[in-house]
């Protein structure tokens, strides 16, 4: 709730301009760098502390299952199972059993960028997460100053994500058409195109590259973009997949950072919504009467 | 959105209205903070009664006006508790309903993964076939993901008991998204789809209601404190953000921690800050979670799981209030500024999505919130 909200409350009195001055077009790309930067500096950080622990644990994990293996003849059944369990453990620590492979996967440098942002935007999949004392201790840290940068970062962004809506806006308004329709239909178009782009749509796709079903690609996109992030459906930050193209992950980052703005700002409006349902239910009828008092308080004392 | 002075007024009243200060009155036609009408009482600063300027009130009014002020002094509270009761009712109704669509197939992958793990064990010897381990390993694997763990005596009654659905949905309703349990039938994947996307939305206003309401009260002990050391609007806001970001971090982050780590034997002091600085972020990485994986009594679980769902609400509810108090202070907001547009094109601008007329948003300063932001000063 604390992204998704944040960004909610920080588009609250902010419109999307269509024309940008040079200043500010100078700001966004020193405030992208900086954002960049920093996001390559926690990835490299995050790799030096948890790549040799990962490791270690992926060398132990493949000697265990074939010294199982090579033994399997002497073993009771209490071993069988102490030793399935042990692998089981494995696995919530995020190291995968399956395979052989014993270099890191989690940590190397591209996924530890994935997962410094998979952290700052809160989405937080679980699937990879810092296993030494260091790495933990670094990770509140990196979270404490990246969140409130990531939310300055994706009001920059929301202007983007917006902007041909309100050339849309524009453009209606030369048609001749009454201006709070405009807005009407300039929301009208974001929710649908949205709901087309982040939620409708990329279930297909998913659906052949993942062999999802239609249900588990919108239940993905859905719990990602809302930045909710269970874990149980992973693309990027997947420990098990070894060698996931990166161009097809640069590829879902960009598409869930819109998808965050988006959702964030279809929120703000249904918060809106409740809000003012909300605040007209618990609306004072005292304190309305106590500003009536007022005004007849004044009047009097008009009179003294 | 601020009070209007005029020119008359002193400097220092004039830099108090311009501060978005909670304590002061929208504009309106009673707004005006004019010092030089002594007995207008028609924006009153949220100031301790000594400080009120005299009100001269004919004497036939005052019976009347006790009753009326203690009658509604019980109806907003009454109001605001059921809101929220109204809101804890949903995120039962939705823990039942996962409940209900999750229980069975989750008690079904449990079930798979034990009769594997038995075969596995009847078969373990030297006609194992090949592959077969890693098999076992590959469905332990995708079990885990889902939230069914292969750990230990797993004879609990499934994953989906109430207080376990509860938790599930107040993570769901947070953002946090722990994921130590995930919904695997596609009916509840839908229902948590469409429970989310409104019920986020909800209590996003739900706090910002319950911020309105609290207004008063957080600004009591600020506006004692202003005047008492004599500190300018912009202090006493620098003030309370300070003060109650303070009160958050150690109420919320570290007695938790602390209590955790006290109770928890395995965790240490820093996963214990770790964790609880994890939920309350709402990043939520779920690789740390009391009570996970110990053979503990059954109650002692259940209560440490309803114990987690209120920390989970209280923590956040705080949490939201201490940055929203943060984020309106004029510090922090030239620092947006600074990487936002050039100035004049923002609130004013109307062709926005948000303009300024829907400013009524939870998230508004409280400055321009409803009329109501003058309580009488006896709230105090």
């Amino acid at each position: 709730m604390s992204f998704t909200s944040e960004l909610t409350y920080s588009f609250k009195g902010q419109s999307v301009q269509t024309r940008e001055t040079p200043i500010t077009k100078v700001h966004m790309s020193i405030l992208l760098f900086c954002y960049l930067s920093f996001l390559v500096l926690g990835a490299i950080i995050f790799q030096v502390l948890e790549e040799d622990f990962e490791v270690d644990r992926r060398q132990l994990a493949v000697k265990l299952k074939s010294d199982f293996l090579k033994h399997r003849a002497n073993k009771t059944k209490q071993d069988v199972e102490m030793f399935v369990q042990m692998m089981a453990y494995f696995v919530v620590l995020g190291i995968p059993p399956t395979g052989n492979k014993t270099a890191a996967v989690s940590w190397t440098f591209f996924n530890s960028f994935i997962t410094s942002i998979i952290i700052v935007s809160t989405i937080g999949y679980g699937t990879v997460f810092p296993r030494t004392p260091n790495g933990q201790l670094f990770c509140v840290v990196f979270a404490a100053i990246g969140i409130p940068l990531t939310i300055i970062v994706f009001n920059y962004i929301s202007r983007l994500v917006f902007l041909p809506f309100e050339k849309l806006g524009n453009y209606l308004e030369h048609k001749g058409v009454n201006e709070s329709n405009v807005t009407v239909w300039k929301i009208v178009f974001f929710i649908i195109t949205g709901t087309l782009l982040f939620l409708a749509l990329p279930p297909f796709v998913f659906m052949s590259l993942e062999n999802w079903t239609y249900v588990e690609g919108v239940y993905y996109s859905f719990t990602t973009i809302s930045a909710i992030g269970l874990g149980d459906y992973a693309i990027v930050s997947n420990p098990t997949k070894d060698d996931q193209s990166i161009t097809y992950s640069i590829l879902l980052l960009i598409w869930s950072t819109q998808g965050l703005v988006w959702i964030a700002l279809v929120f703000n409006l249904i918060t809106k919504f409740f809000y003012e349902m909300e605040l007209k239910l618990t609306e004072d009828s005292s304190e309305v009467e106590l500003e009536r008092e007022e005004k007849e308080t004044d009047a009097e004392n008009q009179f003294i | 959105m601020a009070v209007e002075t005029g020119r008359s007024d002193p400097a220092h009243l004039r830099a108090w209205a311009a501060s978005s200060l909670p304590f002061t009155h929208p504009s309106g036609s009673q707004a005006s903070l004019t010092l030089s009408h002594p007995h207008s009482t028609s924006s009153r600063p949220h100031l301790p009664p000594s400080q009120l300027p005299e009100v001269e009130q004919p004497a036939s009014r005052t019976p009347q006006t006790p009753r009326q002020h203690t009658m509604g002094a019980l109806r907003p509270w009454a109001r605001y508790g059921l809101l929220m009761a109204a809101h804890l009712l949903a995120l039962g109704l939705g823990a039942a309903v996962l409940q209900a669509l999750e229980g069975p197939p989750a008690r079904r992958l449990q079930a798979q993964l034990r009769a594997e793990l038995a075969t596995f064990q009847a078969e373990y010897g030297a006609c194992l076939p090949t592959g077969a381990l890693e098999e076992l390993l590959g469905t332990a694997l995708a079990a885990q993901a889902h939230g069914i763990s292969s750990l230990g005596n797993v004879s609990k009654a499934g994953n989906w008991d109430l207080p376990s659905a509860l938790l599930f949905t107040a993570s769901i309703l947070t953002t946090t998204g722990y994921g130590h349990m995930a919904p695997l039938s596609a009916g509840g994947k839908a229902f948590c789809v469409v429970y989310a996307a409104l019920g986020l939305p909800a209590s996003l206003a739900l706090v910002a209601t319950l911020r309105h309401g609290l207004l008063p009260l957080l600004s009591c002990p600020v506006a004692w404190a202003a005047v008492r050391w004599q500190l300018t609007p912009a202090g006493a806001a620098l003030l309370q953000a300070l003060g109650l970001g303070l009160l958050v971090a150690g109420t919320f982050v570290l007695l938790p921690a602390l209590l955790l780590w006290g109770l928890q034997g395995s965790y240490s002091l820093l996963e214990a800050i770790y964790f609880c600085f994890g939920s309350l972020s709402t990043i939520g990485l779920g690789d740390l979670l009391p009570g996970r994986g110990r053979d503990l009594n059954p109650v002692l679980y259940h209560l440490g799981q309803i114990a987690l769902l209120g920390y989970l609400l209280l923590g956040l509810l705080a949490m939201l209030l201490a940055v929203e108090t943060f984020s309106e202070l004029p510090q922090v907001r030239a620092l947006v500024k600074f990487f936002g547009s050039s100035g004049p094109l923002t609130a004013e601008d109307q062709g926005g999505i948000l303009g300024q007329d829907e400013l009524a948003l939870s998230t508004l300063p409280p400055s321009a919130a409803a009329p109501e932001q003058a309580p009488p000063a006896d709230r105090c």
